[in-house]
C-alpha cells in the first residue's frame, strides 16, 4: 500500500500519477505507479531484477514512452517534453561516458550543446562599472602587477583575459577592457609610473565615462530599462532572460567547480578507457551535476564496481546530494543500498508498488510478506503456526508464542473485509479486479510463468504460418483472463474457509530480534524454547546461528562473548511486538 | 492480447520511430532497386530473341510471347566460342573448389601448429605474413609470369593435358597462400580458452587428437567464413588467370577471364549471347549466396568490429 | 649419487628436451607445407622481382641476360621514352578516379547501413540486395553494364532518355568524362556492399545508453551521429578506408571492362599498363626487366600512400592541456585580488 501522507500538498516537487508502461508486444511492466517526491528527498525505487524499476526510472527520464499516466514536474506537465527540456539528469549503470572525449570534454558537453537562460546584461555599462571599481579598491600598481603576473604565466589565446578576470573575480568584460586600458598606456609611461599615475587615471576615468554616458544615450534612446546589475528588465519589471549558448570561459569555470567537487582534476585530460571504474562513475555524476539540474536519476550506478568501492561511493553519493541539494530517484536491487541511502523507499515487484515509506517504516511494519523477506539482511526468518483461539497464541508442535493484545480481533477484521473484497472482485471481475490479482501473485511470489525465450529465427516462411495461426487464434475467442479468474476463485474460496476456522498464518521475525541466551543445565527459561543449534558462524563479534524452529530453519544472532560451543544449547524467545504475522493467502500483514 | 492503446498523442519518440521506418524503408527500397537492376536486366535481356534485343532495347523482359532459351542453348551446340561455355565453367567450378580446399587445410594445419605448438622462430614466420600484408600484389605479378615460363621451358612441359595441369597448379597454388584468411583462422583459434586444451592433455591426448576432435569441430564457423571468402575471391579472379592463360588454347580459361571477351566493345553483337552467358556464370555463385546469405553477412560484419 | 641429489632429476631433464625437440620437429613438418608454396610462389618471386629489375633480361633468350644496375629505373623515370610516358600518364586518371571514388564509397555504405540500422520492415532482404552484387565478378559487371551504357540505340539507358550518347568511348582528360562516371556508378554498384556490411555490423555494436545519454545531454539527430555513431565507428572505418583506398590504387577491371575498342591500348591505371604489357607475351619479353621495375615503383607508391593512410588515421592522445590551464586558474583563484585597503587612485 502507498503512503503518500507524509508528504503535504504544498510541499510535492515532483509528481508520478498512475504511470503505466505497457510494452507493443502486450506485456504491461508498471502497473498504477504513484508517487510524489518533495525537494531535496532521496527516493529508493528497489526490487528484485524485473519488477519494473527501471522502466519507471526511465519514464520519468523520457527515455521511454509513457503508456498512460502523468508527470508533473511543478506545474509543468512533463509527458510530451524530450528529454532535454524535463529539467533532469540520470547516471547510467554502463557509465556511458563518450570514449573519444576526454574527462573534461565529458563533463562540459552538456554545457556545449544546450543554451541556458541567462539574464540581458548590458555588458558595457556591467564592465565600466566594474573597472572603475577595480581601479579604486586596488590602485594602478597592483593592476599592473596583476596583468604581469598573467602574462608570467605565458597564456594562450584567449586565456589571458580569463585568467585576469579570474584574478579580479570579475566578468570578462571587465578583464578586456582593463587590458585594453593597460594597452593603450606606452611601456615608457609604465615605467615612470609615480610620475604618470595621476595622469594614466585620469585618462582611463576619462574613457569609461565616455563609454558610460554612449552607452546610456543608445539605452534611452531604445526605451530598454535596466535594474541595478545591468539587466534588462521586461514590462512587468522581472529581469528579461534569453536563452543562450555559454561562453568558453562560462563552461570551463563550471567544469573546474564540478571537477573540484568530485575529485577529478587531476584527471581532466584522461580518456574513459584510462580511468578506473569508480573513477569512470564519477565522472559521469560530474556530467549530470554539472547541468544544475533540479533532479537527478541514478540507475543501478554502484552495480558495477567492487564490493569496498560500493561502499565508499555509496556516502559519496549521498554526501553529493546534500551538498548541492538534489532531488534524487536512485534504482537499485540491492536493500542495503535503499536502506541506507534512501530518505524513502520504494519497494516494487512484478511492475507493482509494493510499499512506500521511509527505511524505518519499511523495516519496521512491512504491508506485507514480499517488502518484509526482500527487506532486511539477513533474511527474515519466516515460518507457520497456527493460531489458537483458545489458548490466543501461536502453536507449533509443543511450541507456543505469544500474540498481541487484540490480536484475535484484527484477525476476524482481517478476514471480514478481504472476504468483502474478493467477493465483489469475483463478482466483477473487470481488468481492475485482474490486477489486483496480478498484485496478489507478486506479493505471493506465485505463478511466475517460465518465459519462453526461444527466439525463433523468423524468416519469411515462419512468418506467413505464425501469420494464420493468428488469425485462427482470433476466431476462437479464448479468455484471455482465465489464469487470473481461477486464481481469484481459489483464493475467495481459501479467505471463505478462513473466516469460519482459520487458524494457519505465516509468522516473521527479524534475526536480530530473535532473543537468544546460552542455555545452561539446570536453569530454567521461562517462556522460552530450548533448541539445539545446527551450525554457528562466528563472524567476529556476533554469531549466526542456524536452528530448527517449527520445522523451518531459521538463523539468529547472539554475541560473541557468550562463546558458544558445539554442543551448546540456546534458549530462544521472541516478544510478541516484534512478530509480523503474515495472512498465507494473500500475503498481507494482518494488523 | 488484451491490452487497450488508449487514445493519446503520440509520444515524439514514438513518431520519431514511426517515420524513421518510414524513411528508411523507401530509401532502402530505392536502392535494392538500384542494386537489383542491372541483374534483373542481364537475366530478362537473356531470353529475348535477337530481333526483340534490336527492337526494344530498352525492356527488362522480353515482349510476351517471345522468351527463348536460344542463347542458352547456343553453349552447347554452336561452334565457335560460345561452346566452349560448359569447358569453362568446369574449369572455374574445380580450379575454385581446388583452391578453397587446399587453402582451408593449409590453413588450418599452419594456425594450429602457430598457436597450439611451441617451436623456436614462430615470432620470426608471424612477423614475415604481417610484412607480406603490406606488400602489393603487383610487385610479384611479373616475376611470377616470368619463373612461370621458366619452368615451363625447364622442365619441359607440353601436350594438352601437361600444359593443363601445369597452368591450373600456377594458378591454384598461389591463390592458397591468402595471409588475410590465414589470420583469420588464427585468430579464431587463439581465442579458444587454454581450459578446454589443457583438460585435453591431462586426458591423455595428443596434438593430432585434439586438432581433429576440439580445434576443426569448433572452428566451423570461421572455416564457413573462409570458404566463402575463398570460393568467390577464386571464381572472381581477374589478373593473375587472365596473365596465365594470355596467348593460350581457349579451352584452358576460366569463365572470369573468358567472359572480358564480351566486354569492352569486344562482344558487338553479341548481346543475347553475352546476357545468357553473363546469367549463366553467376548461377553456382549464386546458390551459394542464397543458401548461406545471412551467415556470410554477419560473419562479414564480424570481422569489421574486431578490427 | 648424482641421481639422488633433490631436485634435479637427470632422466626427466632429458626427457623434457627430447620431447621439445619432437615437438620442434612435428612443428616443423606442419608449416612446411605452407612455407613451401610460400616461399616457392610468393618469395622467390619478390625476390626475383627485384634482381630483374636491375637486369636486361629475356626469358626466352638467355643470352640477352645482363646486368645493367639502374637503366631500367632511368628509363622508367625519363618520360621521352613513350613507353613510361604512358606508365606516368596512366596515375593522372587513376589518381582523380580514387579521390572521387573512395570517399563516396565510405558514405554511401555508411548511410545505407545507418538506414539499416533503423531496422524497417524487410530489412534482411535489403541487406542481401545490397551485398548481392559484390559476389558478382568483374567481368559479368563489365557485360551488364557495358549494354547498359552501350554507345548507340541498344543500350537501354539511351533507348529509355531516347539519347544516342556514347557512354564508353573517348580520351582521358579530355571528353571520357562520362566513361568515368559510368565506371563510377558501376564500382558503386559493384562495392557497395562489401562496405555497408562492416558498417553495419560496427553500428549495431554501439552500445544503447550511449544514445540514451546524448539524448539526455540534449544533443539532437545530428549531434547523435557525430558524437556517438562515427566516434564509435573508429575501427571499421578504419579496416574499410584502408582496404578500399589499397584496392582503388590497384585498379585494374572496371577500365578494362568497361571500355570500347579504339581505347583498348589507352592505359587509365598503372595496373593496366603493367597488365597489358605482361599479357602480351612474346612480344614484350625483352622489357621484363623494364616491366619489373616499373611494377616496383608502382608497388612503392602505393606503399607510401598506404603508410600515408595509417599515420593520418592514427588515434591520437588528446593533449594535456586542461590540466595545466586549471592548475592556472586555481593559483589565479587563491591569488585573487583583495581590495587593498586604503589604497589610493
Amino acid at each position: 500500500m502507498q503512503t503518500n501522507d507524509n508528504i503535504s500538498n504544498e510541499e510535492v516537487f515532483l509528481s508520478l500519477k498512475h504511470l503505466e508502461k505497457v510494452y507493443p508486444n502486450g506485456e504491461k511492466a508498471v502497473y498504477d505507479f504513484n508517487l510524489d517526491i518533495a525537494k531535496n528527498e532521496f527516493i529508493v525505487i528497489v526490487g528484485p531484477s524485473g519488477c519494473g524499476k527501471s522502466t519507471t526510472l526511465r519514464m520519468v527520464a523520457g527515455l521511454e514512452d509513457i503508456t498512460s499516466g502523468d508527470i508533473y514536474l511543478g506545474d509543468e506537465h512533463l509527458n510530451y517534453k524530450p528529454s532535454k527540456d524535463r529539467h533532469m539528469a540520470i547516471v547510467f549503470q554502463s557509465y556511458a561516458l563518450y570514449p573519444q572525449m576526454t574527462v573534461f570534454n565529458n563533463i562540459a558537453f552538456p554545457l556545449t550543446i544546450n543554451t541556458y537562460p541567462a539574464p540581458v546584461v548590458n555588458t558595457v555599462l556591467l564592465s565600466c562599472a566594474q573597472a572603475k571599481e577595480i581601479i579604486e579598491k586596488c590602485g594602478l600598481a597592483s593592476i599592473k602587477d596583476a596583468i604581469e603576473k598573467v602574462d608570467a604565466q605565458k597564456p594562450k589565446f584567449g586565456e589571458r583575459a580569463e585568467n585576469l578576470a579570474t584574478l579580479f573575480n570579475v566578468v570578462l568584460e571587465t578583464a578586456k577592457l582593463i587590458l585594453k586600458l593597460y594597452g593603450s598606456v606606452s611601456a615608457d609611461d609604465w615605467k615612470n609610473i609615480a610620475d604618470k599615475e595621476g595622469e594614466i587615471l585620469s585618462d582611463w576615468q576619462a574613457k569609461l565615462s565616455d563609454a558610460e554616458s554612449a552607452e546610456q544615450t543608445k539605452i534611452t534612446e531604445s526605451g530598454k530599462k535596466l535594474d541595478g546589475e545591468f539587466c534588462e528588465l521586461s514590462e512587468d519589471g522581472t529581469r528579461k532572460t534569453v536563452q543562450r549558448k555559454l561562453t568558453h570561459y562560462e563552461i570551463k569555470t563550471r567544469v573546474y567547480e564540478t571537477a573540484e567537487k568530485l575529485d577529478l582534476a587531476p584527471y581532466l585530460d584522461k580518456l574513459p578507457k584510462e580511468l578506473s571504474g569508480g573513477q569512470m562513475q564519477r565522472v559521469a555524476l560530474g556530467r549530470a551535476i554539472v547541468k544544475n539540474v533540479p533532479i537527478f536519476m541514478m540507475d543501478e550506478p554502484l552495480s558495477n564496481l567492487d564490493a569496498k568501492l560500493r561502499l565508499t561511493m555509496r556516502s559519496e553519493i549521498v554526501k553529493l546530494h546534500n551538498r548541492i541539494n538534489a532531488t534524487t530517484i536512485y534504482v537499485t536491487h540491492d536493500q542495503t543500498e535503499a536502506m541506507t541511502m534512501a530518505s524513502r523507499i520504494v519497494v516494487m515487484s512484478r511492475g507493482f508498488i509494493q510499499q512506500v515509506g521511509t527505511p524505518e517504516e519499511v523495516y519496521n511494519n512491512p504491508a506485507n510478506i514480499f517488502v518484509a523477506r526482500f527487506i532486511g539482511s539477513p533474511t527474515m526468518n519466516m515460518f507457520e503456526m497456527e493460531f489458537d483461539r483458545n489458548e490466543k497464541m501461536l502453536v507449533y508442535g509443543d511450541f507456543r508464542l505469544p500474540v498481541e493484545n487484540g490480536f484475535e480481533e484484527k484477525f476476524d477484521k482481517f478476514y471480514e473485509s478481504k472476504c468483502a473484497e474478493f467477493s465483489s472482485i469475483n463478482e466483477n471481475f473487470d481488468s481492475g479486479a485482474r490486477e489486483k490479482i496480478l498484485k496478489l501473485l507478486s506479493v505471493t511470489g506465485e505463478g511466475k510463468s517460465v518465459k519462453n525465450n526461444s527466439a525463433k529465427k523468423k524468416n519469411f516462411v515462419v512468418c506467413i504460418i505464425e501469420f494464420f495461426k493468428n488469425l485462427a487464434a482470433k476466431k476462437a475467442e479464448e479468455d484471455p483472463w482465465l489464469k487470473e479468474r481461477a486464481v481469484a476463485a481459489e483464493k475467495f474460496a481459501a479467505l471463505k474457509a478462513y473466516k469460519e476456522n482459520g487458524r494457519k498464518v505465516f509468522v516473521g521475525i527479524r534475526p536480530e530480534r530473535i532473543k537468544i541466551e546460552k542455555a545452561e543445565e539446570g536453569k530454567t527459561y521461562k517462556g522460552a524454547n530450548i533448541v539445539q543449534p545446527e551450525l554457528t558462524e562466528l563472524l567476529g563479534g556476533e554469531y549466526n546461528v542456524y536452528f530448527k524452529f517449527c520445522g523451518k530453519n531459521m538463523i539468529g544472532k547472539i554475541d560473541a562473548k557468550d562463546k558458544l560451543g558445539q554442543n551448546d544449547k540456546i534458549a530462544v524467545s521472541f516478544s510478541a511486538d516484534d512478530l509480523f504475522v503474515f495472512d498465507p493467502i494473500t500475503g498481507d500483514v494482518i494488523k | 492480447m488484451n491490452f487497450v492503446k488508449g487514445k493519446r498523442k503520440l509520444t515524439k519518440s514514438e513518431k520519431h520511430s514511426r517515420r524513421e521506418k518510414i524513411v528508411s524503408f523507401i530509401v532502402l527500397a530505392i536502392a535494392s532497386v538500384f542494386f537489383l537492376l542491372p541483374l534483373i536486366y542481364m537475366f530478362g535481356n537473356s531470353f529475348k530473341t535477337d530481333l526483340d534485343l534490336q527492337l526494344h532495347p530498352g525492356s527488362l523482359f522480353p515482349s510476351p510471347g517471345e522468351w527463348t532459351l536460344k542463347h542458352y542453348e547456343g553453349f552447347l551446340w554452336r561452334d565457335g566460342k560460345i561452346d566452349n561455355m560448359p569447358i569453362w565453367m568446369l574449369n572455374s567450378l574445380w580450379s575454385s573448389l581446388a583452391t578453397v580446399g587446399i587453402t582451408l587445410l593449409l590453413d588450418l594445419i599452419t594456425a594450429y601448429a602457430v598457436i597450439f605448438l611451441k617451436f623456436k622462430g614462430k615470432k620470426v614466420f608471424m612477423n614475415i605474413l604481417y610484412a607480406w600484408m603490406a606488400v602489393p600484389g603487383v610487385i610479384t605479378l611479373a616475376p611470377q609470369l616470368t619463373l612461370f615460363n621458366m619452368f615451363s621451358s625447364v622442365i619441359g612441359v607440353d601436350g594438352f593435358a601437361g600444359n593443363y595441369i601445369y597452368i591450373y597448379l600456377w594458378l591454384i597454388l598461389p591463390g592458397c597462400t591468402g595471409i588475410y584468411n590465414m589470420l583469420l583462422m588464427r585468430n579464431f583459434f587463439l581465442s579458444i580458452p587454454n581450459d578446454i586444451i589443457d583438460s585435453a592433455k591431462s586426458d591423455g591426448a595428443g596434438h593430432f587428437t585434439i586438432f581433429r576432435k576440439i580445434a576443426c569441430p569448433l572452428a566451423k564457423s570461421t572455416m564457413m567464413l573462409i570458404v566463402l571468402f575463398t570460393f568467390t575471391g577464386a571464381w572472381n579472379n581477374l589478373v593473375w588467370p587472365q596473365l596465365l592463360m594470355s596467348g593460350k588454347d581457349s579451352y584452358f580459361q576460366t569463365v572470369t577471364v573468358a567472359l572480358t571477351g564480351f566486354t569492352g566493345g569486344n562482344g558487338y553483337g553479341a548481346k543475347g549471347a553475352a546476357m545468357a552467358t553473363g546469367v549463366f556464370a553467376l548461377i553456382p555463385i549464386f546458390i551459394i549466396f542464397f543458401i548461406t546469405q545471412n551467415k556470410m553477412i554477419d560473419g562479414l560484419a564480424s570481422t569489421g568490429v574486431k578490427g | 649419487m648424482e641421481k639422488d641429489f633433490i631436485g634435479i632429476d637427470e632422466d626427466i631433464l632429458a626427457e623434457r628436451k627430447r620431447a621439445k625437440r619432437r615437438e620442434q620437429g612435428v612443428a616443423l613438418v606442419i608449416l612446411s607445407p605452407f612455407v613451401i608454396i610460400f616461399v616457392l610462389f610468393c618469395v622467390v618471386p619478390f625476390i626475383m622481382g627485384f634482381a630483374y629489375s636491375f637486369m636486361r633480361y629475356d626469358p626466352y633468350n638467355s643470352d640477352y641476360t645482363a646486368f645493367i644496375g639502374f637503366k631500367n629505373y632511368s628509363n622508367l623515370f625519363n618520360t621521352d621514352i613513350n613507353v613510361s610516358k604512358q606508365f606516368w600518364e596512366s596515375f593522372g586518371p587513376m589518381l582523380v578516379f580514387d579521390l572521387v571514388a573512395v570517399p563516396l564509397l565510405m558514405i554511401i555504405p555508411f548511410i545505407l547501413a545507418y538506414f539499416i540500422n533503423m531496422r524497417p520492415p524487410c530489412y534482411k532482404f535489403f541487406r542481401a540486395c545490397i551485398y548481392l552484387p559484390c559476389v558478382v565478378s568483374i567481368s559479368i559487371l563489365g557485360i551488364m553494364f557495358g549494354e547498359m551504357f552501350a554507345g548507340d540505340e541498344t543500350g537501354l539507358i539511351n533507348s529509355w532518355f531516347g539519347t544516342n550518347i556514347d557512354w564508353l568511348g573517348g580520351k582521358p582528360f579530355e571528353n571520357d568524362i562520362l566513361r568515368w562516371i559510368i565506371i563510377l556508378i558501376a564500382t558503386i554498384w559493384w562495392q557497395t556492399g562489401a562496405n555497408f556490411v562492416i558498417f553495419s555490423g560496427a553500428l549495431r555494436d554501439i552500445p544503447k545508453s550511449l544514445y540514451e545519454a546524448c539524448e539526455m545531454d540534449g544533443g539532437g539527430r545530428w549531434q547523435s551521429v557525430i558524437r556517438v555513431t562515427i566516434p564509435n565507428m573508429r575501427p571499421a572505418i578504419n579496416i574499410t578506408l584502408f582496404n578500399t583506398l589499397i584496392g582503388f590504387l590497384s585498379l585494374y577491371g572496371q577500365p578494362y571492362v568497361l571500355n570500347t575498342l579504339e581505347n583498348q591500348d589507352i592505359f587509365v591505371s598503372p595496373m593496366m599498363f603493367i597488365q597489358s604489357y605482361l599479357s602480351n607475351g612474346l612480344a614484350y619479353a625483352k622489357q621484363t626487366g623494364y616491366l619489373c621495375a616499373s611494377a616496383i615503383i608502382f608497388g612503392l607508391i602505393i606503399m607510401v600512400i598506404s603508410f600515408v593512410e595509417r599515420r593520418v588515421m592514427e588515434e591520437r592522445h588528446p593533449t594535456a592541456k586542461h590540466v595545466a590551464a586549471y592548475k592556472r586558474y586555481c593559483d589565479f583563484r587563491t591569488q585573487r585580488l583583495e581590495p587593498a585597503k586604503g589604497e589610493s587612485k
